[in-house]
């Protein structure tokens, strides 16, 4: 089997290891209706309402539409137009907290296949490592799949958000894995882990000793070893085709803390709430996992820590190598955030691009083995038939080409905008 | 928050090695070969090299400064070409012949070409053969190693040295190519430090051996003798004139090492690496169009 490229990252995963605390209850959350991937849903609450735990502020009718819930009790302050980091337009929420509210939910009745999908419809849940696809839509392929994969292989840098669920709710995940063989009928589980995780390889082994068909695959610490398709070649030795979904290698890809939340929320009927996230960064005393109910904003969390011991000179949501940065502390924490990392300038280590000095250190990093190097050049110079050939859209901006490159080039940055290049180009011809 | 924050696109992170980095790698390379020519060809060759080096970096300064470009000289890929271009001389060689050599290379063949990463062919190499052509006489006046009297011909092609001496560099030659020891340490460091692959220098090395023995000539005498392991190790694997698919790499040293041994066995000149590798350089973006790896899951282009 042809070897995946792939990328060492020194871990510097000092701290993240602690049992994740709750930060003290905020005083207003910002909350984007917009969570998920699909339809965008309708506000389901008015300014001046008041509103308890676990209630739904929006909700749509789209089959790829998902609900939000109040995390906490709180007045509806305002609903106004908001951007999301990825630049996709919403509204957002804002609520004053007034209580922690109580957990008291009836747990859900599921019996057959349509309760399963619409009680994880029901609950919020989208893909929690990043990618916020509605996690009803993923759990009912239109394609026949065999496999599911469980997606514990965290290859960023600093984040063990996922690393503490495997710890503090292997409960949730095993009962998870059983409801999702049971309604989607995989044959096989695969619960894929950096092998370097010692404590979650334990803790995984015992869980799943008298499961069957659910099975540990050892993975090597690398970058992107976590992204989709790699963790799919490397467990499976599937190829997702150019284009396609996990599902047409006939494979369901979930994130650990995603199965963790469906097999909780089946015996607590607690709707998704809250986020574990990693908090960190050169820029924070201590690095370490907390819960945050969704929609807190970054400024609490770095009040919580007690402020910040350097300016930072950029905050992300998500790892250094594929998260996105803000533009200011007032951004909230979302569903699919996993980690917010505040690094200051000399952290985040960045030189001014200079001429590509041609050691092909990039293709070498390439995990898809395309030539990022000639990818570049041809965006430059606006070159359709160039990008298209040498499959532009296979790239997946995981980010190691510019991590190698010795010249500093931009050259995922170039490669995100030349297939927004593309698409657009397409639009506009089928436009006419 | 008083400060703007960056919004850049991801990622936020860099390994840390940059072009200096790696041309600095070189340099350490380089080192067991400048210091073996100092022991064998005394104090002279060590200034050759100093001087050769500092002029090729003022050269790129003064270009850059005079054409108010972005200034290149905290790269030092000046600093490398010039090492390389004095270890490729006689020890004997006027200064003046020298610095022309690296006026070539930095200006003409390097910075006129738009600088690192555009010039097609490498400035050592083709300085190199500037100056043998245009300077015939005193490109070929070496010295013996320990004397300061002028050898009559190199071992490349009287054939007259045990392998312990070509091993070490007690032969004559230009004042970094003899000692074969040192430039293989210096190799070892850049495969270590995984600054080059091992592909060029083994699959040229490897031809020449071949060719040499199917030709009925000594293969081991035919690799230590002359600039072969200098060339091999430091010049063939420059990147920017070498392709950069392992692919390209295989062709671009067998071919090299066809020229070289074929130039060696029925040529004029008695050594062919330079010529090898300027014409495998100027074949680079030819073998560059071979296709490299089909990526994965790649449907077949134009569907
Ligand atoms: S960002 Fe794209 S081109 Fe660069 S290494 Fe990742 S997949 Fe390859
Ligand atoms: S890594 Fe950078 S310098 Fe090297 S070939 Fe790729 S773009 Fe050029």
């Amino acid at each position: 089997m042809k070897k995946m490229n792939s990328i060492f990252i020194s871990p510097e995963k000092q701290g993240g290891h602690n049992i994740t605390e709750t930060i003290s209850l905020p005083s207003e959350l910002i909350i984007p209706v917009q969570q998920h991937i699909g339809a965008p849903p309708e506000v389901k609450v008015a300014v001046g309402s008041e509103v308890k735990k676990g209630d739904i502020l929006a909700d749509g009718d789209a089959p790829m539409c998902v609900p939000v819930h109040a995390p906490l009790n709180g007045t509806v302050k305002e609903i106004y137009d908001f951007v999301l980091s990825s630049g996709v337009r919403t509204r957002a929420i804002k609520l004053l907290v007034t209580g922690a509210g109580e957990d008291n939910f009836a747990a859900p009745k599921v019996e057959s296949k349509e309760d399963f999908i619409s009680f994880v419809r029901s609950i919020g849940a989208v893909g929690l490592g990043g990618a916020s696809f509605p996690t009803h839509i993923k759990l009912n392929p239109q394609k026949d799949v065999d496999t599911l994969i469980i997606n514990a292989a965290e290859c960023e840098p600093r984040i063990t958000a996922d690393q503490r669920e495997i710890v503090e709710n292997s409960e949730g995940i095993i009962n998870g894995i059983r409801l999702i063989k049971k309604y989607t009928g995989v044959e096989k589980v695969y619960i894929a882990l950096e092998n370097r995780e010692k404590e979650e390889i334990e803790l995984v082994k015992e869980l799943i000793r008298e499961e069957e068909g659910v099975f540990l695959s050892l993975l090597k610490p690398t970058y992107p070893q976590g992204a989709e398709k790699v963790l799919i070649y490397n467990v499976t030795g599937r190829i997702v085709p150019e284009g396609g979904l996990p599902m047409d290698a006939g494979v369901i890809v979930m994130n650990v803390s995603t199965v963790g939340l469906i097999g909780a929320s089946l015996i607590s009927g607690a709707p998704l709430m809250r986020k574990r996230i990693t908090v960190g960064g050169d820029c924070l005393k201590e690095h370490k996992n907390i819960f945050v109910p969704i929609g807190t904003k970054i400024k609490d969390i770095a009040e919580y820590f007690g402020g910040y011991i350097k300016e930072p000179a950029a905050i992300l949501l998500g790892g250094p190598m594929m998260g996105q940065a803000v533009y200011s502390d007032e951004f909230p924490i979302m569903k699919n955030t996993n980690a917010v990392l505040f690094l200051s300038e000399k952290a985040l280590g960045k030189r001014k691009e200079s001429e590509c000095i041609r050691c092909g250190r990039c293709i070498k990093a390439c995990p898809f083995d395309l030539n990022p190097v000639f990818l570049a050049d041809a965006y430059e110079n606006r070159d359709e038939e160039a990008l298209k050939k040498e499959h532009i859209m296979l790239c997946m901006e995981c980010g190691s080409c510019s991590y190698v490159c010795p010249a500093s080039r931009h050259l995922t940055q170039s490669h995100r905008l030349a297939k927004t290049f593309l698409k657009e180009r397409s639009a506009k011809k089928n436009g006419k | 928050m008083a400060n703007k924050l960056i919004v850049e696109s991801s990622p936020h992170r860099h390994k840390g090695v940059f072009t200096n980095n790696i041309m600095l790698d070189v340099l350490i390379a380089l080192l067991p070969a400048v210091i073996a020519s100092a022991v064998l060809f005394g104090f002279r060759a060590l200034v050759l090299v100093f001087v050769s080096a500092a002029f090729s970096l003022l050269c790129e300064y003064l270009f850059n400064v005079i054409t108010k470009t972005r200034q290149t000289v905290g790269d030092l890929s000046a600093l490398v070409t010039g090492v390389l271009l004095a270890l490729n001389v006689p020890a004997g060689i006027p200064f003046y012949i020298l610095l022309i050599g690296d006026f070539f290379a930095i200006i003409i063949v390097k910075a006129l070409f738009g600088g690192i990463g555009k010039n097609f062919a490498n400035p050592a190499i083709t300085a190199r053969i500037v100056l043998m052509i245009a300077f015939p006489s005193a490109m070929a006046t070496f010295l013996e190693p320990f004397y300061d009297t002028v050898a009559s011909a190199t071992p490349l092609a009287d054939k007259s040295a045990s392998y312990m001496d070509l091993f070490l560099g007690n032969v004559s030659g230009s004042i970094g190519e003899v000692s074969a020891l040192a430039l293989i340490i210096g190799g070892i460091y850049l495969l270590c430090r995984k600054v080059i692959s091992p592909i060029i220098p083994l699959s040229f090395i490897g031809t020449v051996a071949l060719i040499s023995f199917i030709a009925g000539e000594d293969p081991l005498y035919a690799v230590l003798s002359g600039g072969l392991l200098l060339g091999a190790i430091f010049m063939a694997t420059d990147y920017v004139t070498s392709p950069v698919s392992d692919r390209g790499k295989w062709i671009f040293g067998i071919g090299c090492g066809i020229i070289t041994a074929l130039i060696r066995l029925y040529g004029s000149y008695p050594e062919g690496v330079s010529f090898s590798i300027l014409l495998m350089n100027i074949c680079t973006p030819l073998i560059e169009k071979i296709p490299g790896r089909k990526p994965f899951g790649a449907k077949e282009a134009g569907k």
